[in-house]
């Protein structure tokens, strides 16, 4: 078994040559991509830990049988994260999602970002954002929920999520600012129903 | 246990193995491949989509439908045109799943494929395959034959100085007679013609003129091209317009 230290200074289009030669290989770029890939999943479903995990096995080996498909010339995060996203989305659609028992963990930096990108006429309240950004989020559909998830949340830029979605750069610049009004409109439903 | 030792572990104990780099070529390819095929496809609907647009009887619009707008939607080729549009949606869906295919979007691709299917089937006109497929398919397919025997019908209205038909006995003194679409027979005078029309009996002619009694036509300019009647066909060769017409 390869010692994961042994790996940190390869970068991940030389951990796919070397997956392709030995499998032992393979266990770097798993443990690189776990952690992020599992918070993805978290933000853009409401599965709990362990389907999570269920899902996470189901794209890393999906990840290994198609290495050989892996194009250099894209980043192989993008890469990844297309196949955890066509995963979650074959795993939606097989309708096998249960209630969220894992909260969505917001830094400060995230909630100021889409705060001043909602652009409201009224200054959003980050607190009242930071406090309810998942509720609201869970009220999207997927597809809206997932493209401000990788925007704002796992900060990806246009090209990034094209490559992820599979989608023209112009299609995501028009799903995220329909995401945004979406998201707005829900921000000031749930500000009403508090007052 | 971690993670990444579970999926080892799964992978030795399963034998899975990377699918090797040749099958996604392979695969890339022969979406490439049948994309090309597609747009060769939609280009020889588009060469004879402007093969039947430009043989079509433009001068005659307004004895035909009576407006430019009622002509055109009388006329158009609309079985072409519905095998053009399917082929450029086979092409965008094959474009969209090769692995770049992505990066375009739907205006741009359909746009790409309308300009090359124009490009491509003015080729193809030029180089007379319009006018092949076209009478092969009439000569051939009875369901080809029918609809563009509904156009037929628009020209048979001798009141309004159009006649189509089959000449069924041979030209004596200028003079002939004509089947029309309901297998009345007219007598057909050509007197007003500058020359004798070469036409066999058989032959399927339109002829441009005036109604001068019950059964009888005088011609003004005759059309030699593929007319489909019932229960004779269409006679394929003859879509080229030959045309006779007095001064």
């Amino acid at each position: 078994m390869i010692d994961v230290e042994q790996c940190h200074n390869k970068s991940d289009a030389e951990l796919v040559e070397l997956s392709l030669q030995q499998s032992d290989y393979f266990a770097c770029l798993v443990g690189r991509y776990e952690a992020k890939l599992t918070n993805y999943i978290r933000k853009i479903t409401n599965l709990d830990a362990e389907d999570i995990a269920d899902v996470l096995q189901d794209v890393f080996i999906k990840v290994y049988k198609n290495l050989n498909s892996f194009d250099a010339e894209l980043k192989f995060s993008s890469w990844i994260y297309r196949i955890t996203h066509n995963q979650v989305i074959s795993n939606y659609r097989k309708n096998i999602a249960r209630p969220q028992t894992v909260p969505i963990e917001v830094d400060d930096t995230v909630v100021h970002n889409l705060a001043s990108d909602l652009d409201t006429s009224q200054a959003v309240d980050e607190d009242f954002l930071r406090q309810n950004i998942e509720a609201i989020l869970e009220k999207l559909d997927i597809k809206y929920r997932e493209v401000l998830v990788l925007k704002f949340l796992e900060d990806k830029d246009y090209k990034e999520i094209s490559d992820i979605l599979k989608k023209p750069a112009g299609t995501v610049g028009t799903l995220i600012n329909r995401a945004k009004a979406k998201f707005r409109k829900e921000l000031e439903a749930s500000k009403l129903n508090l007052k | 246990m971690q993670l990444s030792q579970t999926i080892i572990e799964e992978i030795k104990k399963q034998k899975i193995a990377p699918k090797p780099r040749w099958e996604f070529v392979l695969r890339n390819y022969f979406i490439w491949l049948l994309g090309f095929l597609s747009l060769a496809v939609g280009s020889l609907a588009m060469a004879v989509v402007i093969y039947m647009i430009r043989h079509n009887d433009w001068d005659l619009h307004d004895r035909l439908t009576g407006n430019w707008p009622g002509f055109i939607f009388l006329t158009l080729p609309y079985f072409w045109l519905v095998i053009l549009i399917i082929f450029i949606i086979v092409v965008y869906y094959n474009i969209r799943h090769t692995s770049s295919g992505y990066h375009y979007n739907l205006l741009n691709i359909v746009l790409v494929s309308v300009i090359l299917s124009v490009m491509l089937g003015q080729i193809g006109y030029n180089l007379g395959i319009a006018q092949k497929i076209d009478e092969q398919l009439a000569a051939q397919f009875p369901l080809y034959e029918m609809i563009f025997y509904k156009n037929s019908l628009v020209w048979n209205q001798p009141e309004k100085g159009l006649l189509v038909g089959q000449v069924i006995a041979p030209i004596i003194s200028r003079q002939m007679i004509v089947n029309d679409l309901n297998n009345k027979p007219w007598l057909v005078l050509m007197h007003r013609l500058p020359i004798q029309p070469n036409i066999e009996v058989g032959q399927k002619i339109k002829i441009i003129g005036a109604m001068i009694d019950e059964d009888q036509f005088v011609a003004e300019e005759i059309r030699l091209e593929t007319i489909c009647l019932p229960h004779i066909g269409c006679q394929a060769g003859e879509r080229s317009v030959t045309c006779v017409r007095s001064k």
